[in-house]
């Protein structure tokens, strides 16, 4: 996608607290978001609820990514929170310790949950009106 | 609706009783082994032994932070304390856990447990354990309260499913009864652990500690390298946790003769100043890297601070506000241990009775 410029922009400190000028300073400068990744019984849920505050309260179109194992949490996360469309895509498990190149594998690869493209995942998560059915299922 | 409910509106109907196990088990209201089964007969009985009303609200619980948070009465925590074998005598005790709102059921995928400490005089009329085996399944008040906290815990957040509502990745067999305890302030060389967090001797509380995936464990203090073995213990406590000294009251006498150690603060002081980590092997630590840098990071101290120490500097690890000493055993030998977990909250037991 050469017409789309990617920045990769860091949370203030840790998952475990809101983050709003992150989330303005996304709001004034991007389009769309990409959150992960949920990797772990703590921040995967941390990150479906960051992605739900920037998709419900800055109005920005926003994806998470996580790895496959915590796909029903963050389902039940998502449920709990009242957006259970909120779009989310997979890539497997772990990442931790994973090479650059092993995560660009991930990243190319697919969703190993819905076994569709991960990519396709996300840009139709970011570009696609959710139809009231997680987008991953 | 969930067993609890079912149980409380009498929707459950009568069955044999191994078919209402089955029941039970098959809905992952259990930790898988059997249960008494919470006849509405048992749940009043239960419910007589506290003051305080079926229908009050006694908090909210959850698995992890960011996940829904569930709220649950004393009624409802009258059956899981039927379930588990408790004994009405000890629900006010089981009460005042489940008033900590803190899950024994986290979900985190560290596999991480809860440890509990009761102190006071109830540990006298109900009957608990402070010494030979008191960690062990060798007391029915231990037990069965240790147990009740778990099953409130998952039934009472909104389950405990593994690779659903729980995703601890190994486990943790501390979750059978949580560790519950009382402490042997009878035979301790200091102040029992509840008067320290600001309690009266005379009241009655339970403490919750959360992690209990790392244990070190030693015989005695030598005269010639106590202080390197306390240090070498140290090195296998998580660094992400906070060491718990639980130490049998022989070895809480050795403290006092080999440290001079007179008041527990002094204790907790030279374990906050022996454990300590060249910056650079500290900070490389995943668990650090996870759930430490960012804090620090963000100006928390004192890990801010360590964040400038040079690669070999040394830095103590553990501020001296985690450090907790807890005596407890029989002084069959002075076998004692440091438990991998950090001190949560202290609850009155008598506010729930």
């Amino acid at each position: 996608m050469p017409s789309v410029t990617t920045r990769i922009v860091s949370l203030a400190a840790t998952y475990q607290k809101d983050d709003p000028k992150t989330w303005q300073e996304i709001k004034a400068h991007g389009d769309a978001a990409i959150i992960g990744v949920g990797h772990c019984s703590n921040c995967a849920p941390a990150v479906t609820t960051h992605a739900i505050t920037l998709e419900t309260a800055y109005q920005v179109p926003t994806v998470t990514l996580h790895t496959d194992k915590f796909d029903k949490v963050v389902a039940s996360v998502a449920k709990m929170a009242g957006l259970p469309e909120a779009p989310r895509a997979f890539v497997p498990q772990p990442v931790m310790g994973k090479s650059a190149a092993e995560l660009a594998a991930y990243v190319s690869g697919n969703d190993p949950i819905t076994g569709r493209p991960v990519m396709e995942e996300v840009v139709r998560a970011l570009t696609a009106a959710p139809d009231g059915v997680h987008v991953g299922h | 609706m969930s067993a609890i409910d079912a149980a409380i509106a009498g929707t459950i109907g009568p069955d044999t009783e191994d078919n209402l196990q089955q029941l039970f088990l098959d809905n992952h209201w259990t930790d898988n082994l059997p249960i008494v089964l919470p006849t509405r007969q048992r749940v009043d009985a239960m419910l007589a032994a506290t003051s305080h009303a079926p229908d009050e609200i006694v908090g909210r619980m959850q698995p992890v932070e960011f996940r829904a948070a569930w709220q649950y009465t004393v009624e409802q925590v009258a059956v899981n304390a039927v379930m588990a074998g408790a004994r009405p005598d000890y629900f006010p005790v089981i009460l005042a856990l489940a008033a900590s709102e803190l899950s024994a059921r986290s979900s985190s995928s560290s596999s991480s447990a809860v440890m509990v400490v009761v102190n006071g005089p109830i540990r006298r009329d109900i009957g608990m354990n402070c010494g030979v085996g008191a960690m062990g399944p060798y007391n029915h008040a231990n037990a069965t309260i240790g147990r009740a906290y778990g099953l409130l815990s998952q039934n009472l957040q909104g389950g405990s499913v593994p690779g659903e509502s729980y995703m601890g990745s190994q486990g943790n067999g501390y979750g059978y009864n949580n560790l519950t305890f009382a402490e042997n302030e009878e035979k301790s060389a200091w102040e029992p652990l509840h008067v320290q967090k600001g309690f009266k001797a005379t009241d009655s509380t339970v403490s919750i500690f959360f992690g209990c995936r790392s244990t070190t464990f030693c015989l005695g203090l030598r005269e010639r390298y106590w202080r390197e073995h306390v240090r070498d213990m140290l090195a296998g406590i998580d660094a992400n946790s906070a060491p718990c000294l639980l130490l049998d009251p022989i070895t809480a006498r050795q403290f006092v003769e080999r440290g001079g150690f007179e008041r527990k603060q002094q204790l907790i002081r030279f374990i906050h100043e022996t454990a300590a980590m060249p910056a650079g092997r500290y900070w490389d630590l995943q668990l650090v890297q996870n759930y430490v840098y960012p804090w620090a990071t963000f100006g928390q101290e004192p890990m801010a601070t360590w964040l400038k120490a040079k690669p070999d500097e040394p830095i103590r690890i553990f501020p001296e506000a985690d450090v907790n000493v807890v005596v407890v055993g029989g002084e069959a030998n002075a076998y004692w241990r440091i438990m991998g977990a950090k001190y949560r909250k202290t609850i009155s037991i008598d506010a729930w009775r």
